[in-house]
């Protein structure tokens, strides 16, 4: 054997032993909770045989509390690049079986340095966070290195897409990455997200509760809003991912994938006429219209289960992608609310960071009434609204469907706001407010004073629907630009699209805007 | 297309496969890729079909939005989502209810918003009569 084989024999016995992870026994046990490694996840998620790694044999340079001792092979963490469906991007997977995926100096050093790489590069950075949290022995070091990749996050943030895939346990600091990047996707019964865990709080507070229900997928995906996407398996997140991923861009110079399409640009619908209840107070459900609009029907849904008032997403327009925020008249009447405008404004920011045109479908009362959404800070939370609209510089354009009152009417992509095109369907009342309420005011000394104050009410509601509660008071100032047709949806949308195709809008230059948060 | 069923450490996966014969079509295609190996939840195709699969899928993604229930009993009980007055109910004490079933039509917002079950189970009680009037969170019906 020449000396050189036997070189390159031991780089073989390193790697293998990287490979390995925290060991064979270890690698049982991930897989007997359910959960993939970090390598596997990898071979999962990219095109295979397309993952280069980098970092292989970092190693931390711990000497305290016995760390002198322990190996970790891989330092606890798999980096690298590779390709999905042949476009590039950066990941790093945390390795559960080495030392619990906790980290250290090193280990971040291994993510940061990705990171770096994805951004000068304008590649999409994917992180698969499965860790137990901060390397304690590490101390300071270890928090530092929670701060840089926090740091890069915001860096990065609406110059490449960043995604987190929360594979299992992610607590304390830790979660702070995956809430800086842009979509987080969680799995049921292995990931859990908190700030403080069960044991914490019942050391504090005395409330006894479970991971799943403190921080599971589901708690996340419905009640509080962290994660947009959850699944019941490793697969299935891949899966959904990957369905993201394909509509939206590398980096915020270039614009999303343009497909070729197969569903005629002029393909109009009769059912889009029968959509509208008759009656004014009848709910239904606007992801029927986007059934029969968007190219061959296709709509992917983000935040499918969280403030289910607003529903947001992406799809198609003659193969180009767009982003649809639209109000859903089946839950709590289509109201906005403090959670429905958070959902909505930060969805809107990401597609104007990222050159996604707007379409915005409106059917909303208003904003929801009570004492907790005003203590809770509506007024606060709704603006953001009204600022990611005014703020955004994509191509805009509002269909009004039914109800747009007031200023929800406003907040929803209005011609005030920028909107390029307004479209309203005949069954669209724009007006201040909806006609009991204005008429109830307006005419309330009549009402009182008229003999048969009911009949004079319905009397003076139908006069004011007649003329304030339809599309063309707002047609005759120019704030709607065409009444259409319901059935022609598809082909007016399409027009709209195609006549907006480089849509430059200057802003003033500024070091950021103040949204109020 | 093929279905594959792979078992990795004794764990086996479901997978779609699509076979690409040559590395062109692996990389210049502009045709959507189609082949996940899930369905997605909200994912639809085909003309008048996906406008249905979406109706069906609405029901448990709204039940959810109306959860106010707390900790350990979520889904035991049904909270009103917005004050609002009860225009009527769909279901009897002792009925047999599946997840996203209708179970009360709440007038609000000068709209009949329908409130769905959570989850499967038994209608207990009901806390609440046709005509009252109900504040936001208030309890209206119990399940088993």
């Amino acid at each position: 054997m020449t000396e050189n084989t036997e070189k390159q024999r031991l780089l073989d016995l390193r790697r293998k032993r990287v490979f390995l992870g925290g060991g064979e026994k270890q690698i049982e046990k991930q897989h007997k909770a359910g959960k993939l490694t970090a390598r596997e996840r990898l071979n999962l998620l990219l095109d295979e045989g397309s993952f280069v790694e980098l970092d292989q044999f970092v190693t931390h340079r711990c000497s305290d509390f016995g760390m002198d001792k322990s190996e970790v092979p891989g330092e606890g963490v798999v980096t690298g690049y590779g390709t999905i469906d042949g476009r590039l991007v950066y990941v790093f997977s945390q390795d559960f079986t080495a030392l619990g995926g906790s980290l250290g100096e090193m280990h971040a050093k291994k993510i940061c340095k990705v990171m770096d790489l994805a951004l000068q590069s304008g590649a999409p950075f994917i992180g698969m966070n499965d860790s137990g949290g901060a390397r304690i022995q590490e101390g300071v070091d270890a928090l530092n290195g929670y701060g840089e990749i926090f740091k890069r996050n915001s860096l990065a943030s609406g110059v490449i897409p960043q995604y987190s895939l929360i594979l299992g346990p992610c607590a304390g600091g830790a979660v702070y990455s995956p809430a800086l990047t842009d979509f987080v996707f969680m799995v049921k019964g292995t990931s859990n997200m908190f700030i403080t865990g069960p044991q914490v709080i019942k050391s504090v507070t005395g409330e006894e509760v479970s991971p799943e229900v403190l921080g599971g997928a589901e708690t996340h995906g419905c009640l509080s809003g962290v994660t947009h996407f959850y699944a019941d398996s490793e697969g299935e997140c891949f899966a959904r991912f990957k369905e993201l991923f394909h509509y939206l861009p590398q980096n915020n110079l270039e614009d999303p994938p343009r497909i070729d399409c197969d569903d005629p640009i002029g393909r109009c619908d009769d059912e889009l006429s029968e959509i509208i209840p008759c009656k004014a107070n009848k709910p239904y459900e606007v992801r029927d219209i986007l059934g029969l609009v968007l190219d061959n029907g296709k709509f992917f849904e983000v935040h499918a289960n969280y403030a289910t008032n607003i529903v947001v997403g992406y799809g198609r327009l003659n193969g180009r992608t767009v982003g649809i925020i639209a109000n859903q008249p089946k839950v709590l009447a289509g109201c906005l609310d403090i959670n429905a405008s958070d959902k909505a404004a930060r969805f809107v920011r990401f597609c104007n960071a990222f050159n996604i045109p707007l379409l915005t479908l409106v059917d909303t009362p208003g904003y929801l009434p009570g004492v907790k959404q005003e203590h809770d800070g509506i007024i606060r939370h709704g603006a953001k609204l009204l600022f990611a609209y005014s703020e955004a510089s994509v191509p805009k354009i509002t269909l009004i469907l039914r109800k747009a009152y007031g200023g929800a009417y406003v907040a929803m992509c209005s011609r005030s706001l920028g909107a390029d095109m307004t479209l309203a369907w005949p069954t669209a009342e724009v007006a201040v407010m909806g006609p009991e309420g204005a008429v109830n005011i307006v005419f309330r000394k009549q009402i009182a004073a008229a003999p048969d104050p009911q009949a004079m009410r319905t009397s003076k509601v139908e006069e004011y629907c007649a003329k304030i509660a339809n599309p063309y008071v707002a047609a005759a100032r120019g704030y709607v630009d065409r009444v259409i047709d319901p059935r022609e949806t598809r082909p007016a949308l399409i027009q709209a699209l195609e006549a907006l195709p480089d849509k430059r809008e200057g802003r003033p230059g500024k070091k950021n805007g103040n949204i109020p948060l | 297309m093929e279905k594959l069923r792979i078992t990795v450490n004794g764990r086996s996966y479901d997978v779609t496969v699509e076979v690409l014969e040559t590395d062109e079509n692996k990389h210049s295609t502009k045709k959507e890729p189609e082949s996940f190996p899930v369905q997605p939840l909200t994912a639809i195709s085909g003309g008048k079909a996906q406008a249905n699969t979406f109706k069906g899928s609405t029901g448990s993604s709204s039940g959810n939005s109306l959860k106010s229930s707390s900790g350990n009993s979520a889904g035991k009980t049904v909270n009103s989502p917005m004050p609002g007055t009860i225009l009527s109910i769909k279901v009897n004490s002792g009925d047999q209810v599946k997840r996203g079933q209708v179970l009360i039509i709440l007038e609000a917002m000068k709209m009949e918003n329908e409130l769905m079950a959570e989850n499967d189970g038994t209608i207990r009680d009901i806390h609440v009569s046709p005509g009252q009037s109900v504040q936001s969170g208030d309890l209206l019906i119990t399940l088993t």
